[in-house]
């Protein structure tokens, strides 16, 4: 005999065992649940079904998302992406700009000076 | 046939329901842990297949009586699981532990030996657990445990070849 016909020998022996020693009150149990559904004592549970609702409200969220998305795509302008603000400072035709924008950052901090400049117009000479 | 209150029932459908029960709620048992569970799994099967299959055939009985506890073990796992959903939302809401699910040999008198196999059994994967159950529990053959578990006989032969293994593994017994 196989150590396989052995193992399954020794389990078929303790599953007969777990059948044999079931309680007497759970045996008088089972006699009596056999006795009152014979004698239509006892009614059918109700069938436990799947619940539809979490299935209609996955389907209406995603709806709602989608026409969300469609109406924000539709009346939004288009966004400059930052690889299109790359590619634009990079260009070499702008590094002029860049280096002119440096200045009018500079220019910008200097108080009084844009002021001054247009209130100290060079003045006409005064002719005697 | 005899009628009974307002069942009618075959002789021999009543000798089946007394001597499958037993083994019924064991198999029904290992499933659900816990044996109030399983007495109304069993409870449900019976009252089904007297209403719906006290004509059919007497072979014919306890493959069919097993298809019908299957889907009342799972319909019992199923109210379990929605239960056990709304008791771990409550538990959250009120800042307690979530219940836990009683183990076997809990509410049975059991040696170790015992209960050791049913926990094996029971963390068998659900079709594994079946096949093995119906084949060495109830004692059906290859075909019947087939119609029982609605699935093709090469399928029934896989599954408890699996589960025997796994017991094996588990039990580490030679």
């Amino acid at each position: 005999m196989s150590n396989e016909d052995d193992f399954l020998r020794v389990l078929n022996r303790d599953l007969r065992r777990m059948v044999d020693e079931t309680s007497p009150p759970v045996r008088a149990r089972l006699d009596r649940m056999v006795q009152d559904v014979l004698q239509g004592r006892v009614q059918p549970r109700a069938r436990v079904r799947r619940p539809a609702w979490p299935v209609g409200a996955m389907a209406a969220t995603l709806a709602a998302v989608t026409l969300g998305l469609f109406l924000a795509v539709r009346h939004e302008p288009p966004a400059a992406s930052p690889a299109d603000d790359a590619a634009l400072l990079l260009n070499v035709d702008n590094f002029e700009l860049l280096e002119q924008m440096e200045f009018y950052l500079w220019l910008d901090r200097q108080p009084g000076i844009l002021e001054g400049a247009a209130n100290s117009a060079p003045s006409v000479p005064q002719r005697s | 046939m005899r009628t009974s209150g307002a069942v009618a029932v075959n002789q021999g459908l009543e000798s089946f329901l007394r001597e499958t029960s037993v083994r019924a709620f064991r198999i029904a048992r290992i499933s659900l842990r816990n044996d109030a569970d399983a007495g109304d799994a069993v409870q449900e099967a019976m009252i089904r297949m007297v209403a719906s299959y006290a004509d059919r055939p007497e072979h014919e009985w306890a493959p069919l009586f097993y298809a019908i506890l299957r889907n009342c073990v799972h319909d019992e796992q199923r109210r379990r699981k929605s239960r056990g959903s709304m008791m771990a939302w409550i538990a959250r809401l009120s800042g307690k532990e979530e219940a836990v699910i009683p183990g076997p040999a809990e509410d049975t008198a059991m040696d170790e030996g015992l209960a050791r196999l049913e926990r094996a059994l029971a963390d068998l994967p659900e079709r594994q657990r079946e096949a093995f159950l119906l084949r060495n529990v109830e004692e059906l053959d290859v075909a019947q445990t087939a119609a029982a578990m609605g699935c093709s006989e090469g399928s029934v032969k896989t599954h408890y070849s699996r589960a025997v293994h796994a017991l094996r593994a588990r039990l580490g017994r030679t």
